[in-house]
């Protein structure tokens, strides 16, 4: 960090050139005879002397600037003897692997692969940052607009291109239906890539073929007809210039029994019924409570106690409450619109992106069960009573239904009551949680073995997903969910900081703080000076 | 000794008494007495008048002509000295003392001493030319002329030894021994032989090179602003950085008189304004042995 305060006092430089006159006029003046032995011979020693006296001039008018330049600690474009220096390098999967001997080297944290600069550089402001500057690790210090001048930049250079595989989805993954799953590809490449894709689960090869991969982002369908069970795949590309991480995927599919959906309603649920049956359940709709049969239901804009009898019901449901001021699980309220909060902790199934971007009215407050998800003003948007969801709107009436994200927000409201909600896919570092009634055993995909930690009744949290690749989750004995950790889409980007932007953040490209190297060449003028005056 | 220290006889305000000090004061330290060798002899016989001493009357020739008479005497001049004194602007340097103080102190003490033995003693006083110019008298009562002579002059001009003897030179008819007082800031080669010269005119020369410690050393400190004493050339100079070439230099200089001198059998005493009078004196006494 520089301190330009500092410059404040170069008016100092003055001082030498005073005390230059000063001593001159005050010069003592002693009358010699026998100057013939000086005057007639050394007239090079009386040029060196008058020269002497600029000299000095100069280098005391010098020492003072390199005082004022090494309390401003002015940057400098080489490196100087600096002890205090720390090596921080990026270690994110961008980088590759880097080791670093014999210096002090500390590693960058990273979430979802993605490097923690901004808290880490804010604790550590002085340093040799190694980072190949990829873009998303500067995200959050770009916004904050903060500037850390004390670190030094060297920079890591991108391969020439990269092909990774970014993303993956499939629609509902029901037995004796084809699915699709659909793999995002990124070519980073100037050019068209041509690259052997394979498909595989744990045993054997799904799928191999040839693509032609554009620039940009690719969507890659694959269909698949499996039977009913929990399903770990991957997807290997070939890519031998780019980055090695990111060209394999992991991804894991509950292939599940169809379901009977039977809707509970007065008017026929148009929405529900189209967003349903495009999600190839079998549904049914019905009118009178005693007629609810299936494996899972829905009960529309319940405003009737009998109506919530349903609760005793052993299949799982949701409840839409409209909110009658006298039910034991809801309360009335004047109509209140706000956003739902994405993601909650206790329960990743329900976290759905782009949910927020709804403003969602509803007209009552649920006041029992478990919270999973809140809007923003603090109201309980989705509750958990057994195995039944109540939320506080109509899915039928309310705008969310008209919204893209209705089909796969009901899918995961489906999913959530269903077995099998131990498979997930997540990103690096992103916490596991887990559902057992016995303690459950975490194997990596390097077979290490961990134990997560108790979070509630039957829930566990595991946070130590560090490695890409397939994390089993066992009871002890048999496994009950898997999960597939990715790297964050990001990282797979050949998109690196500008040189205007480094500049702006590291206060100019191999820049050092320059205190001691001017500190430094002081004491040499310091020194330099004694010896002219013949102190030393 | 202590009482003849240059710094402390210089309080003393009248040459004479500081003469007389430092000769007195050289004799008692001498042990010796400089009359040996020099005696009065016999002129004739003069008619006692009122007021003469009563012991230099001739009593057995009162016995004889029952008249009072008074020998006498003629004192045995055999010397006569020439006290040749630079009077330079150069030579009036020096912190406690100048080198002109200095040598004109020794000046007085050995006239005050040679005319003590009845020689004849006369000054010259010179720059680049002769200032004043005194022939030499064997009376005591011509030392209060030197002395005022000395006391008068004060140093100035441009100092050029050759030049001020070559004018000196005809003016000295008789031979004598002259004894120079100088810092010889000349060439070097050009007061050899004015030198050489009035040796070769039969006149014993004795050269008191007259030096202040500072000309030796050249123990400075700071810089400074040097200003030449008899040109007024100005020069900043940084002693420290000059000290080793200025004294080998000035060695040389030193050294260029030693070895020219030599050769004639001509004396040469350098004195440093910081030692006392009598060590000068004894040199001279040393030469004048040897003349007698």
């Amino acid at each position: 960090m520089s301190f330009p305060v500092f410059f404040l006092l170069f008016p100092l430089v003055i001082v030498p050139i005073i005390i230059h006159l000063i001593s001159r006029r005050k010069l003592k003046k002693i009358d010699f005879p026998s100057l013939l032995f000086i005057v007639k011979n050394d007239a090079r020693l009386i040029r060196w002397f008058r020269l002497k006296r600029i000299f000095l001039l100069i280098i005391r008018i010098g020492f003072i600037i390199l005082l004022i330049l090494a309390a401003a600690n002015l940057k400098i474009p080489f490196a100087f003897f600096s002890p205090l220096e720390t090596l921080i390098v990026d270690k994110s999967p961008s980088m590759g692997r880097i080791e670093i001997k014999g210096k002090k080297t500390l590693i960058v944290p990273t979430s979802s692969g993605i490097p923690q600069f901004f808290s880490y550089l804010k604790k550590r402001p002085i340093g040799i940052l190694i980072t190949d500057a990829q873009r998303n690790g500067f995200r959050e210090i770009l916004k904050e607009g903060e500037k850390f001048p004390g670190i030094r930049i060297k920079k890591a250079s991108f391969p020439e291109g990269n092909l990774g595989i970014v993303g993956a989805s499939a629609g509902p993954t029901f037995e004796e239906e084809k699915f699709v799953i659909n793999f995002k590809i990124l070519n980073e490449y100037k050019e068209k890539k041509k690259t052997r894709l394979i498909l595989k689960t744990e045993r054997k090869i799904l799928k191999e073929e040839s693509e032609i991969l554009k620039v940009g982002e690719n969507l890659l369908s694959f269909e698949l007809n499996l039977r009913k069970g929990l399903y770990q795949l991957s997807l290997e590309l070939e890519d031998e210039k780019g980055f090695g991480f990111d060209n394999k995927f992991y991804f894991v599919v509950s292939v599940q029994k169809k379901k009977n959906i039977c809707i509970l309603s007065d008017a026929y649920p148009e929405r529900l019924i189209a967003a349903l049956s495009a999600s190839y359940f079998e549904v049914k709709w019905v009118k009178e409570t005693a007629d609810v049969r299936g494996d899972f239901f829905f009960v529309c804009d319940v405003n009737e106690k009998d109506e919530l009898d349903l609760l005793r019901n052993a299949s799982p449901g949701i409840f839409c409450l409209q909110g009658e001021k006298n039910t034991s699980i809801s309360n009335k309220v004047p109509d209140r619109i706000s956003t739902i909060v994405e993601g909650s902790p206790l329960n990743g199934s329900l976290h759905l992106k782009n949910l927020s971007e709804i403003p969602v009215r509803y007209n009552c407050l649920i006041t029992e069960g478990e919270t999973l998800m809140y809007f923003e003003n603090g109201d309980p948007f989705i509750s958990k009573i057994k195995n039944h969801l109540i939320l506080p709107i109509s899915l039928e009436k309310n705008d969310i239904s008209l919204h893209p994200v209705f089909i796969p927000f009901l899918f995961s409201l489906i999913n959530s009551l269903s077995e099998g909600t131990n498979s997930r896919n997540i990103l690096l570092d992103e916490p596991l949680e887990i559902k057992s009634s016995a303690e459950p055993q975490i194997i990596s995909p390097e077979g290490d073995k961990y134990k997560p930690y108790r979070v509630g009744e039957n829930n566990y949290i595991f946070k130590e997903t560090k490695e890409c690749g397939i994390y089993r989750i066992t009871d002890g004995n048999t496994i009950i969910g898997l999960a597939a950790v990715n790297t964050h889409p990001s990282e797979s980007r050949l998109e690196s900081l500008s040189d205007e932007e480094l500049k702006y953040i590291f206060g100019g490209k191999g820049f050092e703080n320059g205190a001691v190297f001017f500190l430094f060449i002081a004491l040499l003028f310091f020194v330099l000076s004694l010896f002219l005056e013949r102190k030393i | 000794m202590e009482l003849l220290k240059p710094e402390v006889l210089e309080k003393i305000r009248t040459l004479n008494l500081r003469a007389k000090i430092i000769v007195k004061g050289f004799l008692t330290g001498l042990h010796e007495s400089p009359y040996h060798g020099f005696s009065l002899e016999f002129k004739q016989h003069r008619p006692y008048h009122k007021g003469d001493p009563i012991n230099k009357i001739n009593w057995k020739l009162y016995a004889r002509t029952e008249r009072f008479y008074l020998k006498k005497y003629q004192a045995e001049t055999n010397l006569s000295a020439l006290l040749l004194l630079d009077k330079s602007n150069s030579m009036g340097f020096g912190e406690k003392i100048s080198k002109f103080h200095y040598a004109r102190t020794l000046a007085a003490s050995l006239a005050y001493l040679l005319l003590q033995q009845n020689d004849s003693v006369g000054l010259v006083l010179f720059d680049s030319k002769i200032e004043s110019f005194i022939p030499a008298r064997s009376k005591m009562n011509h030392l209060k002329h030197l002395l005022g002579t000395l006391s008068k002059n004060e140093p100035s001009g441009k100092t050029s030894i050759s030049d001020a003897i070559f004018q000196l030179l005809p003016l000295i008819k008789k031979r004598s021994l002259c004894i120079l007082f100088s810092d010889l800031l000349e060439e070097p080669g050009k007061v050899i032989k004015i030198i050489n010269v009035m040796k070769a005119k039969k006149h014993e020369v004795i050269v008191f090179h007259i030096l202040d410690r500072k000309e030796l050393d050249f123990s400075f400190q700071d810089e400074s602003l040097f200003r030449d004493m008899e040109d007024s050339k100005t020069i900043i100079v940084d002693p420290k950085s000059l000290k080793v070439l200025y004294k080998n230099k000035f060695n040389q200089f030193i050294s260029s008189y030693r070895n020219g001198l030599a050769p004639k059998r001509i004396d040469y005493f350098q004195v440093i304004t910081d030692i006392p009078y009598d060590k000068a004196l004894t040199e001279y006494l040393e030469k004048r042995k040897r003349l007698s």
